[in-house]
């Protein structure tokens, strides 16, 4: 048996273990031993690479910002920063046809940029805007729909999670990768809008319980008005934040690690501040950014192990010839790397699926003149997609958690989610066609 | 405020001592452990801001922060992993073990077992593998750093990862030893 038959049964095995239920990390790590063992007929080396690893793998500077980020995406959540922009974004576009999917939109973009969890999205404007949205006429289901679609822009727009493991795996500058997300993200949350608007014009009745009293209610003009100095004084923590932290970053002034230090000590100002913290919810916070982080610095560290695996059995370079040999363009290396991607979504979570395809796809990619900056988006794109998926679309699950209301089933929310993975796979084919959309402004 | 609140309790129950004293035990050590994991992650914070205020107001940086930063991140993870793995927070993909939970229990908990026992063996690889180099980091005062500037002992560094695995992997053979509760969760 070649080195390359054992390679591919080994990334066969992986694939059925974690869909068996085996833990991700312990899978990574188990096929990487087996696989430098075999492969090296050496087991020595095996016990001395898990050493390596475990010991260095992630004992870099980077991976601080993971912690730091999710820090500080947890304290913007608990200080109501959310509900703040929403209201604004609802005060100043009421009157829009579907002025509140809009806004909902709106207040998922800001919001997006400060935090690099669209599980936090999802769960914040689930509370915020489903019972806004249910007051004014919406259908319940479209409003879940709505925020589950949009809280995936908190994973394009940077700072973002997958970003910063993106970067990591296929050895791009988070930076550079956090620029590259901006236009992509712009992109999809312009896509939202004109989607939603043609939705309501086309189909009132996907959105809206009766669509003549919601009319009549956006044309009433005698609700209550916030006043501009109000607007000013609840936008401002957030803006300043997004200041902070994006600013800094762009501009140099801040590494990413810097600009997570500092973003999270901001977010924990606005708290105070606002008084949305006492000491056993500080601890709270605390405990969660643990609990999230190291879950993720975990498969990281497995990851690590597979990949060297995966360099030793030289799969990555036996694959990309293959894929030069079979004839594949770039293009249509792009479309099938997609079309496997959002396959795993459907059962995999975001990280895993990274985990498990950048460390073989990412070489093939730059093996076929493919930017990797640009590769990383489409890759992040892809596996967001997976987010709004059956039967593992973890948004989609978690509004239906947050909104906890029997009237409302996971299908209905799945299928309100429809036109947001159909905007998301536009968006998909436009970025993968145009790389400028990505590396324009590196 | 609860209103906006995406942070729930993260608390795993241990299980009280008179039923169950060594889950008690166990439960209890991981969770000190993931306590000062906890902190550790907000002296990490401040530590980068102390950084940043000195290097660009004050003009004086705080040397090292970046190795102290890279190896923290690893001591944090290795502080946290037990009781990840009591509370069975490790990421999975349970859409088909769900299923086969309601179609056979029995299967399922025979699976959870099988995948408590690899968790416990890659525990123990790294254990096994680790445990040496702790050893010799004490011996020769293996240190990182720049020599003359600033150098710190890695013996601490390579001690957290050794009792971090070490508790893990207890847990996991806990956790095999309890398929019940592992089936539970997963069905819940």
């Amino acid at each position: 048996m070649t080195t390359l038959t054992i390679g591919f049964l080994l990334i066969a095995l992986l694939v059925g273990l974690v869909l068996l239920g085996l833990q991700i990390a312990y899978a990574l790590f188990a096929v990487g031993f087996l696989g430098i063992w075999i492969i090296r007929d050496n087991i020595d080396l095996a016990f001395r690479m898990i050493e390596l690893t475990a010991y260095s793998g992630i004992a870099d500077y980077l991976f601080a910002t993971i912690p730091l980020f999710v820090l500080m995406g947890l304290l913007v959540s608990v200080s109501n920063v959310g509900r703040d922009t929403f209201e604004v974004a609802e005060e100043l576009l009421r009157r829009m046809i579907c002025g509140l999917g809009v806004a909902t939109v709106a207040a998922n973009t800001i919001f997006a940029a400060v935090t690099g969890v669209s599980i936090a999205s999802a769960a914040v404007f689930t509370r915020v805007a489903v019972p806004e949205m249910t007051r004014h006429g919406y259908r319940p289901s479209f409003a879940a729909g709505t925020v589950a679609g949009s809280s995936v822009l908190g994973m394009l727009i940077p700072p973002s999670l997958l970003l910063i493991i993106y970067g990591v795996l296929a050895e791009v500058s988070i930076g550079g990768m956090f620029i590259a997300g901006l236009i992509p993200g712009v992109l999809l949350a312009a896509g939202f809008v004109a989607m939603l608007i043609g939705v309501s014009v086309l189909f009132p009745g996907f959105v809206y319980t009766d669509p003549s009293a919601a009319r009549a209610k956006r044309i009433d003009r005698t609700g209550p008005k916030m006043s501009a100095t109000t607007m000013i004084a609840k936008l401002i923590p957030i803006v300043a934040l997004v200041i902070l932290v994006l600013g800094g970053l762009y501009s140099g002034f801040f590494t990413p690690t810097e600009a997570g230090g500092i973003g999270a000590f901001g977010a924990l100002i606005i708290a105070l501040l606002r008084r949305s913290l006492d000491r056993h919810k500080m601890w709270q916070v605390m405990k969660q950014t643990g609990a999230i982080s190291v879950a993720i610095l975990v498969l990281l560290i497995a990851a690590s192990y597979y990949s060297r695996m995966l360099s030793i059995a030289g799969l990555p370079n036996a694959i990309a010839d293959l894929v030069r040999a079979g004839g594949f363009s770039p293009l249509g290396f792009l479309f099938f790397y997609s079309v496997i991607i959002l396959l795993m979504g459907m059962i995999l979570d975001s990280t895993s699926i990274l985990l498990i395809m950048v460390p073989i796809a990412a070489p093939i990619a730059q093996g076929l003149g493919i930017d990797l900056s640009h590769f990383g988006i489409i890759t992040v794109l892809a596996v967001e997609i997976g987010l709004l998926t059956p039967p593992f679309g973890i948004s989609v699950f978690t509004v239906h958690n947050t909104l906890n209301d029997p009237s409302v089933s996971v299908e209905q929310i799945f299928a309100a989610t429809l036109p947001f993975i159909g905007v998301m796979l536009a968006v998909l084919v436009i970025v993968a066609l145009v790389p400028t959309t990505a590396t324009a402004l590196l | 405020m609860a209103d906006d609140d995406a942070v729930k309790d993260a608390d795993g129950a241990i299980p009280p001592f008179a039923t169950a004293p060594v889950g008690a035990v166990l439960g209890s050590v991981a969770n000190i452990l993931s306590a000062i994991g906890t902190i550790w992650i907000g002296l990490l914070m401040v530590l980068i801001v102390l950084d940043v205020i000195g290097r660009n107001f004050l003009n004086a940086p705080i040397t090292g922060v970046a190795e102290i930063a890279g190896r923290s991140v690893v001591a944090i993870v290795f502080l946290q992993i037990a009781a990840a793995v009591m509370q069975g927070r490790l990421t999975r993909a349970d859409f088909l073990i769900r299923r086969i939970q309601r179609a056979s229990p029995g299967t399922a908990r025979l699976l959870d077992t099988v995948f408590a026992l690899i968790g416990a063996l890659v525990f123990a690889m790294i254990l096994w593998s680790s445990w040496p180099k702790m050893a010799d980091a004490w011996v020769t005062a293996e240190f990182f750093g720049v020599q003359g500037v600033f150098t710190i002992p890695t013996f601490p560094f390579r001690a957290i990862t050794v009792i971090g695995s070490a508790v893990a992997l207890l847990a996991c053979v806990y956790r095999a030893v309890q398929p019940a509760r592992v089936s539970a969760e997963v069905a819940a």
